[in-house]
Formats: structure tokens, sequence, C-alpha cells
């Protein structure tokens, strides 16, 4: 990681605060290639970074570091479950992502994460049958699986959550739903 | 007449939307053919579609920029009272709970194979014949002292009878074994926890916790986890809130007694006992038991 120079990222013990999170990472992801464990450790460095320099300094840089790191972890195994078997963790065709667009899909993945979150408590709250599809595709399972698992019809699984899409769009045009994110999100 | 900026910027504001599936077919329409026009644009989508596959994964829980806030946003609170794992994430955010640093990697199962030179052999060798020997004198010591009585004891020298404690060997990891214990004021044999069958709620399994015992040994119910995972365990009460939690390796978890609370962090009636790992295969795991919790402190 490069030496912070943003006055807000000082007064941290960054060489301190990486190997925590390197030592972490190699409990996480024990087992995995030291190249795989640095990525992730980059990872929850760079999401600690952001995270200071937008919300400012945290209550607990130690619990931020955790949760972060447990988090990039999760993520992180999920990802690999995804990818097929026999296929190598570098792909030839992979594109290295520049500093700009990590950042703009960190964006996009904090946007996702409260949208998402959002959806799900409009399903629970007011469409409870979309909550178990909401809850599969959460669960890294999609339909053709939740249909076979509770001897349900794939396409009527592929209906309801197109029912349950649409009065989510409706709620939310409709000012129904409070959709938009709080101030000063991180 | 809408330009490339609006475009650009709803493209922006409407992405995450897309890729939850969101949007209707005519949205969906424009944003892809705005992607197709934009260079910026079409990068940042098709680097989103190739870092997952499906953005609804792994979501459900708010960022962890809401969770550190505060005071918290009250749709985050909502969500937070019912979930366990939030308020976790929420205590280690605030500070209030320290996350102990994860154990030092775990020994292999094996042991691994060492090279000994000839040098080493030979003191080896010497060194198991010395003990062959030591052993050989002490019985034959014992026995002549069967019927000779005891001297009193010098200062200064151990007696003959003493008792020296000594900490039992660890057994190997995996082994099935019970794990190796400080010394107990009152010792309590483990608890095996019960097990759910399948579909169906576990049984609460009775604790029931003897004065002057300082500890609290479970045994888990078999889990198949992974060889090599670590396994965190908690001990909560029935609302969530964590009275004792600890990290240990899957083999040391599973072995007869291998989870040990502190007595003391155990209260009267019904409470959970958390276990959750990371499994390689299938992500985020965790099981949940029922405890009916009697003290006599």
């Amino acid at each position: 990681m490069a030496e912070p120079r943003d006055p807000s990222m000082e007064g941290y013990d960054w060489a301190d605060i990486r190997n925590s999170v390197a030592h972490r990472m190699s409990y996480h992801l024990r087992g995995w290639e030291p190249s795989e464990i640095e990525d992730a450790t980059q990872d929850v460095l760079l999401r600690v970074a952001r995270f200071i320099r937008r919300s400012g300094p945290p209550r607990a840089i130690d619990g931020l570091t955790t949760v972060i790191a447990r988090r990039v972890a999760v993520e992180r195994i999920r990802s690999r479950m995804r990818r097929p078997p026999g296929r190598p963790v570098q792909e030839e065709d992979a594109v290295t992502l520049d500093d700009s667009m990590r950042r703009d899909l960190l964006d996009l993945e904090e946007d996702v994460a409260w949208k998402a979150f959002r959806a799900r408590e409009f399903f629970r709250t007011r469409q409870t049958p979309c909550v178990e599809l909401a809850d599969a595709r959460s669960q890294g399972e999609d339909f053709k699986q939740l249909a076979a698992r509770t001897n349900q019809s794939h396409l009527a699984l592929l209906q309801r959550w197109s029912r349950c899409m649409k009065k989510l769009r409706a709620a939310i045009a409709n000012r129904e739903w409070d959709w938009e994110r709080p101030g000063g999100d991180a | 007449m809408i330009t490339h900026d609006d475009d650009h910027a709803r493209f922006r504001s409407q992405l995450a939307d897309h890729l939850l599936d969101l949007l209707d077919e005519q949205e969906n329409a424009v944003l892809e053919s705005h992607a197709r026009h934009c260079p910026d644009c079409g990068r940042l989508l098709a680097a989103a579609r190739r870092e997952r596959a499906d953005w609804w994964e792994g979501t459900g829980h708010p960022p962890v920029g809401l969770l550190a806030a505060e005071p918290l946003d009250e749709r985050v609170r909502l969500h937070v009272s019912g979930c366990a794992d939030c308020r976790d994430e929420v205590a280690l955010l605030s500070g209030a709970v320290v996350d102990p640093a994860p154990a030092p990697p775990f020994l292999p199962l094996q042991a691994p194979t060492v090279r000994r030179s000839a040098h080493g052999r030979i003191w080896v060798t010497a060194g198991s014949v010395a003990a062959v020997l030591a052993m050989i004198l002490v019985a034959r010591q014992q026995s002549a002292q069967r019927d000779v009585p005891s001297p009193a004891p010098l200062a200064g020298s151990t007696q003959p009878d003493a008792v020296v404690p000594q900490a039992p060997p660890a057994p190997p990891l995996g082994a099935g074994e019970s794990v190796a214990a400080p010394p107990l004021a009152a010792r309590m044999e483990p608890i095996a926890i019960a097990d759910a069958t399948r579909g169906e709620s576990s049984p609460a399994t009775a604790v029931s916790i003897p004065a002057g015992v300082t500890e609290v040994p479970l045994t888990l119910p078999a889990l198949f986890l992974p060889e090599g995972v670590g396994v965190v365990v908690e001990l909560r009460r029935v609302n969530g809130d964590v009275l004792a939690r600890q990290e240990l390796p899957a083999a040391r978890a599973q072995a007869r007694g291998g989870v040990r609370f502190e007595a003391g962090r155990f209260s009267d009636g019904p409470l959970v006992l958390r276990v959750a790992w990371l499994d390689g295969v299938s992500g985020a795991e965790a099981r949940e038991y029922s405890l009916n919790v009697t003290t006599h402190h």
C-alpha cells in the first residue's frame, strides 16, 4: 500500500495494522497461496483507508479492521467457490484493475449492499414470499437449485421473483418505501 | 433533450439497480446502450460483471460504514436488533468488544519429517538407553522401598512418594481425545451437546454446573468440519448477547471436551452455544445449540 499522505490517515501505525491484517487473513484463508492472501490483505487495507478518508477516525481501528477482514475473507471464499473446478486462480484473460476502477467498484459494492439490504427489508416486512428467494440468492443459491431443493417449479420461482421486483419498483417509485441512503456513508 | 452527461449520471446511479434486477426492461436497455457508447461506463459494467456473477450473493446486511455510524440510522438499528452477526460487528466497531488475535497456525496432523544428522542420531540413541536405564533403576528402588520404612525427609530434598504434578502430554490434534486442561479446582465431565435431527431444532442440552467448578468442558456434536479451518464458538444469551467467545482449530473444537468456558460466564436458564466457521466449500457456516443451564456457584 502506498504511504498515506492524507492528513486523516496520519496517526496510525500502518505497518502494525498491515501486520495485523496479514496475520488475520492468513488465518481466515489458511491454505491459500501467499499471493492470494497478500491480495486480500491489500483489499482490506484499501477499504480501511477508504473508510477513514470518508468517515474520519473510527472509534476502534482494531474493530474496523477485524470486521472488514472478516467480510473480505467471506467474499474471497465465496468468489473461489464460484470458480469452476480446475480453472486457475489467475485467469489469462483477466484484466488488471487500476486504482480508479477499484474505487468505482468499491462505491458500487456499497451501493449494492445498501440497496439489497433495503430490498430484503422490504420483502421481510411487506412481501414475505419474496424473502425465501432473496435469501437464496444472498446465499449464492440459484433458483434452479432452490426449486430442486424445495420441490417447487423453477418457472414458478422465476415468475414469483419477477413479481417481487415489480412490487419493490412500484413501492420505490411511489415513495412508499424509504430507499435513500443515510448521508455520510462510508 | 437527454444529453450524454444525463445518461452518464443515470448510468452511475442505476448500475447497482441493474445488477440487482431492479430495473425494468426499458431502463436496462437504456443503461446497456449507454455502456456500449461510453468507454468508461462500458469498462465499469464489464468489470462489475467479471467481479461477481450474482451481485445478490452475500448481501442482506448493512454496509460497514452504516454499522459504524453513531447513532445508527433507524432503519439500520431495526435490522441490528434482530441480527446477531450485525450486533457483533457493531460491538467490534464501537470498541466495546475486542476480537482476540487469531490463533497461530495449527500444527500439522502428521509429524513433520525431520532429517537428523549422524551426530543427532547418536544423541537420540544415547538418550533412549539412558531413559531405559533410569526406568530400571527407579523400579528397583521402589521394590526395595516396599520393605524399608521411608526415612524422614531431608531439608531441601524431594520426598520419594511426593507426586510431582506434571502437565499431561497434549494429544495430537484430531485424535479425539480430551484436550489437556489446566488444573481445575473441581473437575467436571465434558457435557455432550445434543445434536438436531435433520429439519428439526436441536433439543436443549441440560448443563448442571456443580459448585467449585471453574471451567465447563463441552463436547460438540459431529460437524464434519474441513481439516484446518478455524471455529468461533460463542456462548450467548437467547437475545443474542455474547457471554463468552473463543476461536480454536476445528480439530480441537471437535475433540471430547474440546470447548471450554469459564463457569462464571454461565447464567441460569436457557443459553445458546453458537459454532461458526468459514468453509471453503459452502462459505460461512454456523450451528446453534440450545442449553438449559443450572449453576450451583
